[in-house]
């Protein structure tokens, strides 16, 4: 097996709840290169918290600096709904992104307000691809991803599944193909993704690290070490991110 | 990609620090619990021994559950008994001076403490005599503060630091440490020389490289916290972090066993 290897949820900068080990794009890229990632889809703990541009602006940076290995999400702040619009038009048109990073947690800001309905429009015009820390109630997340259908849905952090219990978001996955998960949680419970992966298919379960917040390695390990087929493994550490960023 | 070399993963002679056996009500149907189950799930991640506590000590009863446990092990060579320990004075334990002689007598190296999940302080006047006792014989003491997330704020730093302090010969394990405690963990680790970091959930980016630099290779263990967790990642944690290779023999199982040995 020799996958190419995307994190679909990686970061770019420092955290204030805690030491980040690798916060810089050199640095980074040393790390990707130990553990064998060929790229990050990188937002800026700056961008998703209280400074949106400056933030970007640092994506753009270490995007410029290594164009190969960092593709950039936009971030917005849904509480200066006016900023928006240009922010994402300065972000696609002049700093390269590739796609857009939501945190209705941090920005304490509800995902089904009106301010996430205009980035939502903006990403229909020309079907870019959203990645939200949370998608909010299941019915919620079905509709916008019927009512927008060439845009792509990643629903973030859904690792946090244990594998017990039903998985919240599993008809939703079923039924609409432009919705996905990553697997980014902290927790690894036992056997979880195995039994995620033979619930839904491999094909809309997407890799990814929260790096440098987690360790790139200790995240990688959920998916090296299952007990799935490599072709499995293929789609999700990689496969499927580069046909959602290629499409 | 690079991928893992499962005969370099063998080399390092793993001994994993954090694992449980016997059913728990958060363990997933299929979870390794049984001996045979979870060696032959220490087989397939490469994993050459363990030290155990049973879920039963923990969730249920400590002395029921720890006698359970030796059962258990009675023909199993791999995996190493880990008791779980509360304070005596509820009389749901022997007193320390009888405990302790009767645990190592039993072939029983090391002891877990859970103050979250058994409701009982780590101040002096509930746990010293415990530990004074375990402290004169060396034994290793694992603290579990039954962390879920790591942006809980469960341990009592304080109180770890003073158990640090007054007991200096006992080896203090903080186990389950995740992404968020490093601001606390860095000055523990810096002033005393006796605290351990297990590191199932601590995947600090650079982490382990981080720790090995500034404070040696020799305050942390390999564990992976199963079968509640997936044992992969603290493999490929310990397996990727660009420390020498014999400093990640020291954290796959040399330093636990070590203290293990310097138990008596």
């Amino acid at each position: 097996m020799n996958p190419r290897i995307v994190d679909c949820h990686a970061h770019f900068g420092r955290f204030s709840q805690t030491k980040v080990g690798f916060a810089d794009a050199r640095s980074m890229v040393r790390a990707m290169d130990a553990a064998g990632v060929e790229k990050l889809c990188v937002s800026s703990f700056l961008a998703i918290g209280p400074d949106c541009v400056t933030g970007n602006n640092a994506v753009a940076e270490a995007v410029k600096l290594y164009p190969d290995r960092f593709i950039g999400y936009a971030s917005v702040n849904p509480n200066r709904p006016d900023e928006i619009e240009p922010e994402l038009d300065r972000c696609f048109q002049k700093l390269g992104m590739k796609a857009i990073k939501l945190h209705p947690a941090f920005h304490r800001y509800p995902i089904e307000g009106p301010s996430y309905r205009r980035v939502i429009e903006y990403a229909a015009r020309s079907g870019m691809t959203i990645l939200s820390h949370d998608w909010g109630r299941p019915e919620f997340i079905e509709r916008v991803a019927a009512e927008f259908p060439n845009v792509k849905f990643i629903i973030a952090h859904t690792g946090f599944w244990d594998g017990r219990s039903e998985l919240a978001y599993a008809g939703v996955l079923k039924r609409r193909k432009n919705v996905f998960i990553d697997l980014v949680y902290s927790n690894i419970f036992y056997d979880a993704l195995e039994r995620m992966v033979a619930e839904l298919g491999a094909d809309q379960i997407l890799w990814g690290s929260d790096f440098p917040l987690h360790d790139l390695p200790f995240q990688l390990g959920r998916v090296l070490f299952a007990k799935l087929d490599d072709e499995s493994k293929l789609k999700v550490l990689g496969g499927n991110m580069l046909r959602i960023l290629q499409s | 990609m690079k991928p893992i070399d499962h005969a370099e993963v063998q080399r390092l002679n793993l001994f994993d620090a954090n694992c449980r056996l016997g059913p728990s009500d958060l363990t997933a149907s299929g979870a390794p619990v049984t001996v045979p189950d979870l060696e032959q799930e220490m087989d397939r991640l490469g994993i050459a021994e363990a030290l155990v506590y049973h879920a039963s000590a923990s969730g249920y009863d400590p002395e029921f559950g720890n006698t359970q446990l030796l059962q258990e092990l009675s023909t199993a060579s791999r995996l190493h008994p880990c008791w779980v320990v509360m304070p005596h004075y509820t009389g749901e334990m022997e007193d320390p001076a009888t405990l302790i002689p009767r645990m190592l007598a039993a072939g029983v190296h090391a002891v877990r403490m859970l103050p979250a999940v058994h409701r009982f302080s780590i101040s002096g006047w509930s746990v010293d005599e415990l530990l004074g006792e375990l402290n004169t014989h060396r034994i290793p003491l694992f603290l579990d503060f039954g962390r879920s997330h790591w942006a809980e704020e469960v341990v009592n730093y304080d109180a770890v630091a003073r158990i640090c302090r007054e007991f200096p010969s006992l080896p203090v394990v903080l186990v389950r440490e995740g992404i968020g405690s490093s601001r606390y963990l860095y000055p523990l680790l810096e002033c005393f020389g006796n605290l351990h970091l297990e590191l199932s959930y601590y995947q600090a980016s650079d982490g382990v490289a981080d720790i090995c630099r500034r404070f040696g290779a020799e305050r942390l263990l390999f564990g992976t916290g199963l079968p509640e967790y997936s044992g992969g990642p603290a493999i490929s944690m310990l397996y990727f972090s660009g420390i020498s290779f014999e400093d990640k023999k020291r954290i796959a199982g040399g330093n636990l066993r070590n203290l293990l040995a310097a138990a008596r």
